[in-house]
């Protein structure tokens, strides 16, 4: 048998685990705006391909969709152009809603957006938009801050179009600008849905296709606490070594995975990533200690706590929080035991 | 008269051929290929016909006349060529199969892979051309049924054509869903005919019922009647005026206080749920009270509902108990007709959804099993054993394939069982293996030995190759081995000591040195050390693309190489990979992605059509982007598709993707586009370079995330000594302690081992010797570790300069 599992890649249909409630809120649910925040490598993308996916597979569906990655746009131009590419890679797009990429050559993003709603909704559907790598509307909001209250009106047309961002926290950077004079760019779309990391039984069965012992699923289950990208890796490489113990010292030190924490942690805003730095220093603390250590207090303290658990950046334990993963704690004590060694040089 | 029969007899004698003339079989052969260069098949089918009878073994350079040689004769290849060129693609697998069977062609990479490439093709095509007979076939069905007026079966005909038609082209597929919404439309409207009809016939009996009721003198069970008509025709005249009437008459014979009593009783009756009772008392009360009126309405609404309920639910038994029989009578189509309509009826219904499931299921089997009989396994063996053999063992190696699944392979000797394999479904899938290798080594009796093999797939088909060989005594089961056996063995020694003396001085004097040290290892036997990577990328790759980092020299380029061929012959797995190496190195950041376009192009010829539609053009360097890049790729994916029935993995082998780190952020974000892409399910890539920038600077997740990291690290101690003795292996020897040297100082790095050897056995050869000492490597050392050091240092264009 080949290695069954799937490290880096985007992943849809056989090859997708769990998700089914924020599956079914985005596609039975009452919200046509909505906002999805996960960390990196949390699923994000293999989270809007499956929708698209369940999408294109259901008869009963109202829905058209079309993702849109839109990282690198760094313009309205550029968007133009993203959105131009997805509408080439989607035959079963092109199909249902009579548009050709011929159609949307040479139009602004905005009107290229308005004559899919408009063709969608002509071709009895409606327009379903996944854009994903949605943090790129910072870029377009520094170098054209009038393009997103015009992207904004289209985006929340009503029932004609559903829009489904996904993003890291950074997104929400976008409403820190107020030099215009219209409604928040994320109205709307607040209160983001979070992607937290995959459920006991959705990382089971995600591991059950490597035919792993039992006590080797419940220490990946335990050092990754389901983290869906570090359980691919680990067990994609379980599956190639048959050695555990091997396999997750090799991962732990692995510069690929020290990387992706780096970039991951630096996506969080400071205090976040002060209360990340003190938990790795301390275990295991209760709010009352974390606050006391921090110098704030516990109710300025609720919100990050609240974000950093449902991002996985965190668990919690009765009243007690700690580090949500092992790997990614041992990353933040390396990391600090570092800085300390480079403190004491001259 | 004698003198015109003297010179007719010599003019035959002339005409007629001479038996010296006779053609042999390499002239067939060569008029065959003549022939079908001209496009001539059919008469090249004749020549290769003729030269079959005359030499039926396949061979590979084999002598013709003299000292003229062939590089090869597959008569059976290419008369498969031309048999697939005519469009009689059974007869042409059927000739890719023997000439594979006869196995000289596998001995030919290029040719070999042809001959796989051209029976995937013969198979696909008649796929497609009994998915179109038989959807024809259907439809002609179909349209014959409809004229007769049988449109259930009609319908059932185009449902079993619908999923033959997932074979083929689009339009197929419309115009078959087409001509399914017409016969419903019609079905639909002659159902709606005959209910109107019966509605009309209740509508009659009820009115008659109503008037006779009337007559009488009994008003209230009339009322009850044309309360009845009204329901199912509200504006119909004669039960409005029968209702005045009768409500005339119920007020004309019922006392106040009758009627008051008569309407509490129906309120009671319709509280208790018995809305016929209640119908029955209320039609007894004041018609001309707005409550009676309003309750009596009520009540008659919900007798409509409950008997349209009733009349639905009889419909759907009557169609589902209809599926039941037709689905025992293995009618599939036929049961899924009625199933589609009983889903109509009641969209949800559970047991419906579970059978249509099943229907549709077996209808596509069937159809299925028609476009693609059941076929005999196939058994082919690596090479047919001789006729004559002297051991005691034989084996036989090969494959045995079948498209259903094999369940069991059997060997007999001399018809006698001696051993069976019972194969084990897979536990995920439950699918029997397709293919097994077949190992078996049979133990022989002297004499006649008839060995068989039986192939037996899951429908119990079975194949059965049979081989007769003779075993002859050897030498020394015979009487005079003993006497003859102590002086042949010492000639033996003899004469082993002198060939390898031989060829000792044979490699001395050619100066015999087969290390490389530069330049990519292209040799199958020079690539040491690598398998056990190659092995676990080979397991991985058809779901993860990866990242092979490694210092300079380490051998990436090589390792690269040697996957690309490893993925070219993997024919192993669901997965058909096209790799495609290009190097990065010297290319400018605008002509990445049509650099990788060109050498795409170059490996994978994408037919005619394919390229017209590309936007890539082989001059236009600078114009061509990313979005270009993507459009071109998913053309080409669809072509690739096209040519295996196992899933498509187009593999970019990327070397040099350091220049990646010189490149803007805009090229780098394209590149990852890329692979956010639907069609990036078929595209995996493995790069390699030194070490990646992971440096990034956008608000997005960049390219490297995709990309599983390995390192190709030095060699371990077996693989670096491996190295060092195996390319010399019986020509000259190394002192243990040379290549203890060597092994410590090199580090094990395969780059700095080769150079070692090249010179330690060039100042060997200097020497005249065929021993590798320890003072050789000691000797070397500066000039290898001064060259290592330089090579580590320069640049990769220098290095290949150098190399």
């Amino acid at each position: 048998m080949r290695n069954p599992f799937i490290a880096g890649t985007w992943v849809r249909a056989e090859n997708f685990f769990g998700r089914t409630g924020i599956l079914d809120e985005i596609l039975d649910g009452d919200r046509d705006s909505v906002w999805v925040v996960g960390a990196r490598r949390m699923g994000k993308t293999s989270l809007l391909k499956q929708i698209e996916y369940r999408v294109q597979q259901s008869t009963q569906t109202p829905f058209v969709p079309i993702y849109w990655d839109i990282q690198g746009s760094g313009d309205a131009r550029g968007l133009a152009d993203h959105l131009l590419e997805s509408v080439e890679d989607s035959e079963a797009f092109r199909r249902a809603s009579d548009v050709s990429a011929e159609d949307l050559e040479g139009l602004s993003v905005a009107d290229m957006l308005t004559t899919l709603v408009r063709r969608t909704v002509r071709a009895g559907w409606r327009l379903l938009l996944l854009v994903d790598e949605a943090e790129e509307f910072l870029s377009v909001a520094r170098s054209e801050p009038a393009m997103l209250p015009r992207l904004r009106r289209i985006f929340q047309k009503g029932p004609e179009v559903r829009t489904v961002f996904i993003s890291t926290k950074r997104l929400a950077r976008v409403d820190e600008r107020t030099d215009f004079a219209t409604s928040p760019f994320l109205q709307g779309f607040m209160p983001p849905l979070y992607l937290p990391p995959l459920a006991d039984g959705e990382a089971r069965a995600l591991l059950a296709r490597g035919r792993f012992a039992e006590d080797e699923v419940a220490t990946v289950i335990a050092r990754t606490a389901n983290h869906p990208f570090l359980l691919q890796l680990i067990a994609s490489r379980l599956f190639e070594s048959r050695d555990l113990a091997g396999t997750l010292d090799q991962v732990a030190v692995d510069a690929m995975v020290a990387n992706f924490f780096s970039v991951d942690f630096q996506t969080l805003e400071s205090e976040e990533r002060a209360i990340l730095e003190e938990m790795a220093g301390e275990g295991c603390r209760a709010r009352s200690e974390l606050a006391r250590s921090l110098g704030q207090s516990e109710e300025a303290l609720e919100t990050n706590l609240f974000s950093l658990e449902k991002l996985g950046y965190l668990a919690k334990d009765a009243d007690t929080y700690r580090v949500g993963n092992w790997f990614f704690e041992r990353w933040l004590k390396r990391v600090a035991a570092e800085r300390r060694d480079e403190a004491r040089l001259p | 008269m004698p003198f015109r029969a003297l010179v007719f007899g010599l003019c035959l004698a002339f005409a007629a051929p001479p038996v010296w003339a006779a053609k042999e079989w390499y002239a067939h052969y060569e008029d065959a290929q003549k022939l079908l260069a001209r496009g001539r098949c059919k008469e090249a089918i004749q020549s290769l016909r003729e030269a079959q009878a005359l030499k039926p073994r396949s061979a590979l350079y084999v002598q013709t006349y003299g000292v003229q040689f062939v590089d090869e004769y597959l008569p059976y290849y290419w008369e498969g060529v031309c048999r697939l060129r005519l469009g009689e693609y059974g007869a042409a697998i059927e000739l890719f199969n023997r000439e594979e069977g006869q196995g000289a062609i596998k001995k030919r990479d290029r040719l070999y892979q042809d001959l796989r490439l051209q029976r995937e093709n013969a198979e696909r095509q008649r796929t497609v051309r009994s998915a179109q007979e038989q959807v024809q076939r259907l439809r002609r069905e179909s349209d014959e049924l409809q004229k007769t007026g049988l449109l259930d079966d009609a319908l059932a005909r185009l449902k079993e054509a619908q999923k033959g038609a997932e074979l083929l082209d689009r339009d197929t597929q419309q115009q078959i869903l087409q001509r399914q919404k017409s016969i419903q439309e019609e079905i639909n409207t002659k159902r709606e005919q005959v209910e109107r009809a019966a509605r009309a016939q209740r509508i009659e009996g009820l009115l008659a019922e109503g008037r006779r009721l009337q007559q009488e003198g009994n008003p209230s069970a009339a009322l009850v009647r044309f309360h009845d008509v009204l329901a199912q025709d509200k504006g119909n005249a004669a039960a409005l005026q029968g209702k005045l009437e009768a409500e005339e008459r119920i007020l004309a014979l019922s006392t106040q206080q009758e009627m008051d009593a008569a309407f509490r009783r129906g309120e009671e009756l319709f509280t208790a749920g018995q809305f016929e009772a209640a119908r029955d008392q209320l039609v007894k009360a004041n018609p001309t009270k707005a409550e009676v009126k309003a309750l009596i309405e009520k009540t008659q609404k919900i007798l409509d509902g409950i008997e349209q309920q009733k009349q639905l639910r009889a419909r759907l038994e009557a169609l589902m108990a209809e599926a039941e029989r037709l689905l025992a009578a293995r009618k599939y189509p036929e049961a899924l007709v009625k199933l589609t309509s009983a889903l109509e009826l009641d969209p949800g219904n559970p047991k419906a959804r579970e059978r249509l499931g099943l229907a549709e299921r077996m209808t596509g089997d069937e159809i299925f099993e028609r476009i693609f009989p059941n076929q005999a396994p196939l058994l082919t063996f690596i090479e047919t054993p001789s006729r004559q053999v002297e051991g005691v063992r034989l084996a036989l190696l090969g494959v045995a394939t079948d498209d259903r699944g094999l369940t069991r392979l059997q060997y007999r000797r001399s018809g006698k069982l001696v051993a069976e394999q019972v194969l084990e479904p897979d536990r995920d899938t439950g699918a029997f293996p397709r293919t097994f290798r077949i190992e078996y080594v049979f133990p022989l009796d002297a004499g006649e030995n008839q060995l068989a093999v039986t192939a037996v797939d899951t429908r119990g088909l079975e194949r059965v190759e049979t081989f007769l060989v003779h075993r002859r005594l050897r030498f020394y089961e015979r009487r005079a081995f003993w006497p003859s056996m102590t002086g042949g063995s010492l000639g033996l020694v003899g004469l082993g000591l002198v060939a390898q003396r031989a060829r000792r001085r044979r490699a001395l004097r050619n100066r015999f040195n087969p290390y490389i040290a530069g330049a990519p290892v292209l040799d199958e036997e020079m690539f040491f050390g690598r398998q056990k990577l190659l092995a676990r990328i080979m397991n991985v790759l058809h779901h993860n693309s990866l990242m092979i980092t490694g210092e300079r020299r380490i051998g990436k380029t090589t390792f690269l190489y040697h996957l690309k061929r490893a993925l070219e012959a993997d024919q192993a797995t669901d997965y058909q990979f096209f790799p495609v190496f290009t190097d990065l190195q010297g290319v400018p950041e605008e002509s990445f992605f049509h650099t990788i376009m060109s050498d795409l192009v170059e490996a994978l010829h994408p037919a005619p059509e394919t390229l017209a539609g590309l936007r890539f053009q082989a001059e236009q360097e600078g114009d061509y982007d990313g979005r270009d890049f993507s459009h071109d790729v998913q053309r080409i994916i669809e072509e690739l598709k096209t040519r295996t029935p196992r899933q498509v993995k187009l593999t970019l082998l990327i070397d040099e993707v350091d220049v990646l780190n010189e490149y803007s952020g805009r090229i780098n974000q394209r590149l990852r586009a890329i692979f956010m892409k639907t069609f990036s399910e078929h595209l995996v890539a493995v790069m390699s370079g030194v070490g990646i920038k992971r440096v990034w600077t956008s608000e997005g997740s960049p390219w490297y995330n995709f990309f599983d990291e390995v390192e190709l690290s030095a060699f371990t101690r077996e693989e670096a000594e491996e190295l060092i003795r195996e390319p010399v292996e019986g020509v000259f020897r190394y002192q243990p302690e040379a290549v203890e040297r060597i092994l410590a100082m090199s580090q094990l790095k395969p780059y700095v081992i080769q150079k070692f050897c090249i010179h330690a056995v060039n100042r060997m050869l200097e020497e005249g010797r065929t021993l590798v000492r320890a003072t050789d490597v000691e000797a070397v050392k500066d000039a290898v570790l001064f060259e290592g050091r330089s090579a580590l240092l320069a640049t990769p264009e220098a290095q290949r300069a150098s190399a």
